[in-house]
């Protein structure tokens, strides 16, 4: 059954604490962009200026580099010795790289050449590079939030949404990429159900010591953030989309990859060249059906975790290598 | 006409080889250097969903609606963890259906030989106390796995059921093997009191598999060496909650004792 996405129709709180909410938040929303910006200013000529990076790829590859830095604590006021509180960063890292993967495939395979399958790869490219764009603007902004004001990010939590930040930042946003079509569809980034349940799991997983409960409640976490991505990031922004849809089933023929690290060996550096029918966005089943949405999310979580479990350092070895793709450019 | 549904036969440290032969369902083989994953996955609304037999000799347990399956192996060919995922109903019915199904569930693995487990560090609190700990998931102050509100002996209200958080998990241990069985909940948005959607699995772990879990990643393969101390550390922790709920007049289930740990025999 399709889920009732509702705007959040609330207008701007004006009183003082949610008005520093409303700063912050779009401090925040500032830094995700420059995040995924190189500085353009002539030294000591101008006054600083970013300009987003135009690559899709280099963009994805920046991305998963910043989810690393998450999850291994790197972040200015990140906590080392709470490392791995945002489990699911870890495996949003991997989740980028394929994105990554995918998009050097649209750009650069030999079916291009073709001719008729051009069309094909370019709403391809255009739909992974706003989905993953736009889930970086809106997930990052949570834990960069949740990193540098931990005891403010419960109340300021309602006070998200795009249409209440700065009206100068506004401004400056205007101009970035997929903003008219992406931001209604999100509802504004304004909380939900699931992302606020993921990070009062992840309080829980900060007052434990390593062990079985600290594990379970990490996979709990993550469950509940990529519940929170999946349906309401990237179910409106990417597989809604009738073209896209009708790009799926073609697209496992022509050793297409989604961005969904499905397979063993997609937790590695690497983009993998193997069963292609394996790498691909759910296809039994409907996201929006919730219990299909559940078992599509387990199964991927449940590989992860098994990873993380068994061979801890050897993926955060992998995690650390992709975090120095942060500032590539 | 009859269609056969794709059936699991398992016993756990069986070897995969012995699992394949003795099922129908078709295991997706995906293997990196050490680990193996055999899986299983279909839509909920699949006509042809899969059926279980764990512990097939020894008061075997069944599981019907299937939607997915993971036997992992790990350095050996001995399947040492499981996961099967079940979607009793198709979402958004209604709570009640659901709550009969884990009530039904609670019921057959305790005639399967599954005993409620609780965690070694955590205090021994029956379900009968629970009333008594306004947080399902916290006693004293601190998280907890296997608390009262987790003891698959008492009898959950719905209003109860709703109120605890979308995700749960209880704890059980037969003859050295362990099991975690999950619940997972959606509400549904239109009428959030009365449907929902769900997910149940079942993730059986060997002793060795979810001792491990006791002892830091890096050090897995010297658990049986690392764990008695643990155990100590956990023991200790568990006796400091243990006198300062007496104290507050919360009852302890003296009778419940650890599982016996074969590996330190």
């Amino acid at each position: 059954m399709k889920q009732d996405l509702q705007f959040n129709e609330q207008t701007c709180s004006t009183s003082d604490s949610e008005l520093h909410y409303r700063e912050l938040w779009t401090l925040g929303q500032q830094e995700a962009v420059r995040r995924l910006s190189v500085k353009t200013r002539i030294e000591f000529k101008n006054t600083a200026r970013y300009e987003l990076i135009k690559d899709f790829s280099t963009r994805a590859e920046r991305i998963a580099g910043n989810y690393a830095r998450l999850y291994l604590e790197l972040e200015r006021n990140g906590k080392p010795e709470l490392k791995g509180r945002f489990y699911w960063t870890g495996l949003a890292a991997f989740a980028s790289k394929q994105v990554m993967c995918a998009l050097d495939y649209a750009s650069n395979s030999k079916w291009r050449l073709t001719g008729a399958a051009a069309p094909f790869f370019d709403i391809t490219k255009m739909h992974l590079g706003e989905g993953n764009f736009w889930l970086f603007q809106d997930i990052f902004v949570w834990h960069w939030f949740y990193i540098n004001y931990p005891d403010e990010f419960k109340s300021a939590v309602p006070e998200r949404n795009w249409n209440c930040y700065i009206s100068d930042f506004k401004t400056t946003f205007q101009e970035l990429p997929w903003i008219d079509d992406a931001l209604p569809k999100i509802n504004f980034l304004a909380e939900t159900t699931p992302l606020k349940e993921g990070f009062d799991l992840i309080r829980n997983v900060e007052a434990l010591k390593d062990g079985i409960l600290r594990r379970e409640l990490q996979l709990a976490s993550l469950m509940k953030i990529a519940d929170h991505e999946q349906l309401w990031i990237l179910q409106p922004l990417i597989y809604e989309n009738w073209d896209f849809q009708l790009l799926l089933d073609g697209q496992a023929k022509l050793e297409g990859k989604f961005g969904v690290p499905r397979r063993l060996a997609a937790f590695s550096t690497q983009c993998e060249t193997g069963d292609p029918d394996r790498d691909v966005v759910m296809k039994e089943g409907d996201l929006y059906d919730a219990t299909d949405r559940m078992i599509f999310i387990t199964e991927i979580a449940n590989k992860y975790h098994y990873l993380m479990n068994k061979d801890k350092s050897q993926m955060e070895t992998i995690i650390s290598t992709i975090s120095s793709w942060h500032n590539n450019e | 006409m009859t269609v056969n549904k794709p059936n699991l036969t398992l016993s756990l440290n069986d070897s995969i080889k012995n699992v394949l032969a003795s099922s129908t369902m078709q295991l997706t083989k995906d293997c990196s250097s050490h680990v193996c994953f055999y899986e299983f996955s279909t839509s909920s609304k699949s006509e042809n969903k899969g059926t279980a037999i764990v512990d097939p000799n020894q008061n075997p347990l069944s599981l019907n609606n299937i939607v997915g399956a993971a036997l992992i192996t790990y350095k050996t060919d001995l399947v040492e963890n499981a996961s099967i995922r079940v979607a009793p109903a198709p979402s958004n019915s209604e709570h009640s259906e659901f709550m009969q199904y884990f009530n039904d569930t609670l019921v057959n693995l305790r005639l399967s030989g599954w005993h409620r487990y609780i965690l070694p560090n955590e205090a021994r609190v029956p379900g009968s106390e629970a009333s008594k700990f306004k947080l399902f998931d916290e006693v004293l102050g601190v998280p907890v796995g296997t608390g009262p509100w987790k003891d698959p002996t008492l009898k959950l209200s719905q209003a109860v059921w709703l109120a605890m958080p979308t995700i749960n998990t209880w704890y059980f241990h037969k003859d050295g093997n362990y099991l975690l069985f999950r619940v997972q909940r959606e509400n549904t948005s239109q009428a959030p009191q009365e449907r929902g959607s769900y997910l149940f699995s079942f993730n059986f772990q060997s002793e060795a598999e979810f001792y491990k879990n006791f002892v830091p990643n890096e050090n897995q393969d010297d658990w049986v060496k690392l764990l008695p101390a643990e155990l100590k550390r956990m023991a200790q922790e568990r006796a400091q909650t243990e006198a300062r709920l007496k104290q507050m007049g919360i009852a302890i289930d003296e009778n419940y004792q650890d599982p016996p740990i074969k590996a330190l025999e």
